[in-house]
């Protein structure tokens, strides 16, 4: 009799256990996906929303810099509007280019989509992108207010 | 002798045409190497596009054709989309191309014609046809059958020609060997462009613009097409078709509506 209450009571404490443990291990991941088959196909989503913060997927450009620099960041600000945000609830930003001399020529373009609020920024130049003919990838965190 | 005399003239007549042709005309099997996509126009453009039963007939059936050609990126890659829009008096038709900006082949390609009543979307990438609920059964299985067949061998989109003869490397006495496919409208078949010489425009200000002349004749049916080609920017500025006993002409507007 005791044996027995000492195995519903261990079986009883394994499965509460597990599920505090399952609790703690799990998050909540919004995804958001511009085209979720060839996202899923290489292996990401464009967007992550965890609690308040967003982390935004490398946006890529191509072709003359300043094009490049427009298309990465076009891109960027439309993955924002998603969560109703803009560049202005960018808090960190990554650069990866091929040429960084020309996003350095061009690098006012930014204020285009950042006015004068601009992120902590790191800007570094690597041999290759994605596809070869990347110049720039962008990937921003952003962070929405309580309220949203 | 004389037989001999006459079998050399037989045979010795089309060695030295073919001979001839063969040295006038460098064949060019077009491949992505060959397509200059880096010199390519982005922006509007608008083709007035109108029949004429003969060339001093009046013009039918005229036509707005507005084409933008866009820079964009898909899925991490470098990438090209066309949008091209046919009005009379209402949409007769328009299509969605996103081209692949490292070799122009087709990763998506969506049509819609009035005259046939349904639209279709062709996925390259996920090699998917989606057709819409008025898509006849037969039109179906001869697209799927022809989109599954046009992967066989590189191709270009036959939708997307004016484009892609801007990004040609024109050279005099050249031909071109395009393999070309217009999703849900055949099989891919292989053209021969031949450029058979130089001719001139005039613009609105009289000004002469000196054009490339570039010819494909139909071999399964009478007629050709021919474009006038700006040597200056390779944008194709005046286009001429004959089949079906009648003409058809494509002129390049000099101004886009929108700015």
């Amino acid at each position: 009799m005791n044996f027995k209450f000492f195995l519903l009571s261990l079986l009883i404490s394994v499965t509460i256990i597990n599920s505090v443990n399952a609790q703690s291990t799990s998050i909540k991941k919004e995804k958001f996906n511009i085209n979720k088959a060839g996202e899923d196909k290489i292996g990401y989503a464009q967007a992550v929303k965890i609690g308040n913060t967003i982390y935004v997927s490398g946006s890529v450009g191509w072709g003359k810099m300043d094009d490049a620099l427009k298309l990465a960041y076009d891109e960027l600000e439309k993955t924002l509007k998603n969560y109703n945000a803009s560049f202005e609830n960018v808090v960190k930003e990554n650069l990866y280019t091929t040429a960084l001399d020309s996003v350095i020529k061009y690098k006012d373009l930014r204020r285009n989509y950042y006015g004068n609020n601009f992120p902590a920024a790191t800007w570094v130049e690597v041999k290759r992108l994605y596809d070869p003919s990347l110049v720039v990838e962008v990937e921003i965190v952003a962070t929405l207010p309580d309220n949203k | 002798m004389k037989y001999l005399a006459k079998a050399f003239f037989f045979f010795a007549f089309p060695i030295s045409t073919l001979t001839s042709f063969a040295q006038k005309y460098d064949t060019l099997t077009i491949k992505p190497a060959d397509l200059r996509i880096k010199d390519l126009k982005k922006g509007k453009s608008t083709y007035i596009v109108y029949n004429k039963k003969t060339k001093e007939s009046p013009s039918e059936r005229i036509t707005l054709v507005k084409i933008n050609v866009e820079s964009k990126t898909y899925n991490n890659k470098p990438a090209v989309v066309i949008t091209q829009q046919w009005d009379r008096d209402t949409i007769m038709h328009s299509a969605y191309t996103i081209l692949n900006a490292n070799d122009f082949s087709a990763i998506e390609h969506d049509y819609y014609w009035k005259r046939l009543g349904y639209s279709v979307k062709f996925d390259f990438d996920a090699k998917k046809i989606s057709f819409d609920t008025n898509t006849p059964d037969s039109v179906k299985s001869k697209s799927i059958e022809d989109f599954n067949e046009s992967f066989s061998k590189y191709n270009l989109n036959w939708h997307s020609d004016l484009i892609v003869f801007s990004v040609l490397p024109y050279k005099e006495n050249r031909v071109f060997k395009i393999n070309f496919y217009d999703p849900g409208f055949g099989k891919a078949e292989e053209n021969f462009y031949e450029i058979t010489g130089t001719d001139f425009l005039a613009n609105s200000t009289g000004e002469k613009i000196e054009c490339w002349v570039m010819k494909l004749t139909f071999t399964s049916s009478v007629g050709y097409q021919k474009f006038w080609v700006s040597k200056k920017d390779t944008q194709v500025l005046k286009e001429e078709d004959f089949f079906n006993n009648s003409y058809r002409y494509k002129l390049k507007s000099e101004v886009s509506e929108d700015n």
